[in-house]
């Protein structure tokens, strides 16, 4: 292996071990999951063409999350004005203040996983349906029965019985 | 509301989530993380659920979706020789082999209890030392960066723009202040009015308790008093409704006045002038706030969607009458009578001024008739309980117990409890009993297309079931506050003893922060 495709080894092993903490960090500033999607293709971009300034010993996922954070708030800035997104002095503070460790990120979803598997196998595939990209909204509503807005009140209801789950699992 | 009240939060991030927010909710919601770090907590918390649904949902595992952004990278042309493709296959190849992937290596069944947790520890503010709490307010309104921290009031300025905020300060000074106001606390003992209207009330722990105004400075000795101080000018007008207060001197602090009881002063820049005639209107009392705040909520809450009854418990000239403030629509899947009051006597409610019904006899009821069938139902009630005199005591109960009846009871130890006839509850989560002699908000959601029941007290869940069987839901005629039992039941008696102030039924599922909410607009006070 050359020294070129093992640093290019050391930069997908690093950032395949850190990019659901990175992919989560990005999404607590954006609007939506596909903002997200746009911001984390050009984050993995960046990390690339500036992996060569990356200390091999250094601390990846600090390092791409500083990368991130730049990325999300020029994108707020420069994008966000006309939208419904987070005030600037807002993310930035929930930039700083949520960067949590990766262990507990991981705790979490193992335990939402766990908690996943208390809802009944509908209301998890309707969940899920929800979230997925190949159904709107609209038909995953239709499909459970519900008017949009009452769909959308389940939604919250189910996260809202989810985030409790999570934080009475990781409590155990 | 003052500051960041969390179900308000909880609707926001939702709507945000969801890409529903308007404008105004943005608005609202950046504000309320910009005001706590709380309240960022919990934004995160969401974002973070959101986050690891969406990649579960996409059935990506965090190195799947790693690698599709790598892919995405080759798509860029950054990797544009052999190597960087057969390092991409490796990275392939190395996700896969990292079969022990959080969720993938915990996929396995989990044989503990399926049981979801009760609800988020409730948030509270850090202990410190503070000069004054909110007690109760309503509509209250602050200038931004110019209200308190949660309930706490630190040294500083505070701007009200609209509403009433009623203080309580550390030595035991309450002031209820009508928006617009100015203030500044000083102190536990010492606060300087710009501007406002406001009633003091000082009990002799807090003698000596100090109020500034532009025109002059008042020294209670121990009493209750109106001030109005005017917003232009600075003139200040005293009124003592009880006790003595000393009008001092500013510069030298030498009492230049003594007001007593039933007296008033004006004084303009130091100088006294004219007392306005005494009055004590408008001069909000503390009971007033809690009955001010609901009256805004009752307004309020006939546009609630699914609400299908509001009974307020107002006393009109037919003593025999509950009235259902809700009009019967065509499109809502059950229909309510207004009530008919068998034995329950009118007596006062939560705040002076309103009404409830007082439920002491074996024999007392509201009979109300719930037609129609639903497939989701949320039944609400602002209750006291004296005694719990059997083992069941009813809040409202279908008549006699026929499959879709629908039960909302509590037991002598204080549980709430209840559900559909035929549904078979089974649960997952029993809270804490009841607590005699205080008005506390109770509600039962019955959800069957979700087949789960859950029972709230004061917003906060206290049991939850599922149903094990679909039924139909059909109340029919329901008693409050009692029973009519099925010949020969064994608990035949189940008559609610104590008092009763609002009812409300929708036919939907409301959720956990909307019970939350209705349990914050129409609790006594907050403390």
């Amino acid at each position: 292996m050359t020294a070129n495709s093992s640093r290019h080894a050391f930069f997908l092993r690093s950032f395949t071990t850190n990019e659901s903490a990175i992919r989560a960090y990005v999404r607590r500033l954006l609007p939506s999951r596909a903002d997200t999607d746009d911001i984390m293709q050009g984050v993995a971009l960046v990390l690339w063409a500036k992996f060569e300034q990356f200390r091999e010993d250094g601390d990846f996922r600090s390092w791409a999350m500083g990368v991130a954070r730049y990325e999300v708030l020029t994108w707020l800035r420069d994008r966000g004005r006309d939208r419904l997104v987070l005030a600037g002095d807002v993310a930035e503070m929930i930039a700083d203040e949520t960067a949590i460790d990766v262990a507990q990120l991981e705790q979490q979803r193992v335990a939402l996983q766990s908690c996943l598997e208390k809802l009944t196998p509908k209301n998890r595939s309707l969940l899920l349906e929800s979230y997925g990209s190949e159904l709107m909204i609209q038909e995953v509503a239709a499909s459970s029965g519900r008017s949009i807005a009452a769909f959308y009140q389940w939604l919250h209801r189910t996260r809202r019985l989810l985030l409790d789950c999570v934080q009475h699992e990781v409590a155990r | 509301m003052p500051q960041s009240p969390i179900n308000d939060l909880e609707f926001l991030i939702n709507r945000y989530v969801d890409g529903q927010a308007t404008i105004d909710e943005m608005d609202r919601l950046n504000e309320l993380l910009r005001a706590a770090t709380k309240a960022r907590q919990i934004f995160a918390a969401h974002l973070n659920l959101d986050s690891a649904l969406a990649e579960i949902a996409a059935g990506l595992s965090g190195e799947k979706a790693a690698v599709e952004d790598i892919i995405v990278l080759n798509r860029n042309a950054i990797f544009s020789n052999a190597a960087a493709y057969c390092a991409t296959a490796a990275a392939l190849l190395f996700a896969v082999s990292l079969g022990a992937w959080w969720w993938i290596s915990h996929s396995r069944q989990h044989d503990h209890d399926a049981q979801l947790a009760p609800s988020a520890e409730p948030w509270t503010a850090p202990k410190e030392i503070v000069a004054a709490i909110l007690i109760d307010e309503a509509g209250a309104v602050f200038s931004p960066g110019k209200g308190p921290q949660g309930t706490r009031f630190e040294a500083g300025d505070y701007d009200l723009l609209s509403g009433i905020v009623h203080l309580r300060f550390a030595r035991g000074a309450e002031l209820v202040l009508n928006g617009p106001a100015h203030w500044t606390v000083k102190d536990e003992m010492h606060a300087f009015v710009k501007h406002g209207k406001m009633r003091a009330i000082v009990p002799p722990s807090a003698k000596g308790f100090t109020i500034s105004t532009p025109s002059a400075e008042y020294i209670d000795l121990g009493t209750e008093f109106g001030l109005d101080v005017d917003r232009n000018n600075g003139s200040s007008d005293l009124f003592v409704f009880d006790g003595q207060v000393n009008v001092t001197d500013k510069a030298t602090n030498e009492v230049v006045e003594e007001v007593l009881e039933g007296a008033s002063t004006r004084y303009v820049a130091g100088v006294a002038k004219t007392a306005p005639d005494f009055h004590s209107r408008n001069f909000t009392t503390p009971n007033q706030i809690g009955l001010i705040r609901w009256q805004e909520y009752a307004r309020k809450m006939l546009p609630s969607p699914g609400l299908i009854a509001f009974f307020p418990f107002h006393r009109t000239l037919d003593d025999s009458e509950l009235a259902n403030q809700v009009e019967a629509k065509e499109s809502a899947a059950l229909r309510v009578s207004n009530g008919r009051i068998e034995g329950a006597r009118w007596t006062s409610g939560r705040w002076p001024g309103k009404d409830s019904l007082l439920f002491d006899g074996d024999d007392e009821f509201v009979q109300i008739d719930v037609s129609g069938e639903a497939k989701e139902i949320t039944i609400a009630a602002w209750i006291k309980i004296d005694r719990l005199d059997y083992e069941m005591n009813a809040i409202l109960n279908s008549d006699y117990g026929d499959d879709g009846d629908v039960h909302f009871q509590m037991t002598r130890q204080g549980l709430l409890r209840g559900g559909v006839q035929g549904g078979e509850t089974n649960d997952t989560l029993i809270g804490e009993p009841l607590a005699l002699g205080n008005w506390l908000h109770v509600a039962m959601v019955i959800s069957v297309p979700d087949r789960m029941r859950w029972v709230y007290a004061n917003g906060k869940l206290v049991r939850q079931g599922n149903l094990q069987r679909e039924v139909k839901m059909t109340p029919g005629s329901c008693r409050l506050g009692n029973w009519l039992p099925v010949v020969g039941h064994s608990k035949r008696n189940r008559a609610f003893r104590g008092r009763i102030d609002e009812l409300a039924i929708w036919d939907r599922a409301l959720l956990e922060f909307e019970l939350l909410q209705l349990a914050q607009e129409g609790r006594t006070s907050l403390r």
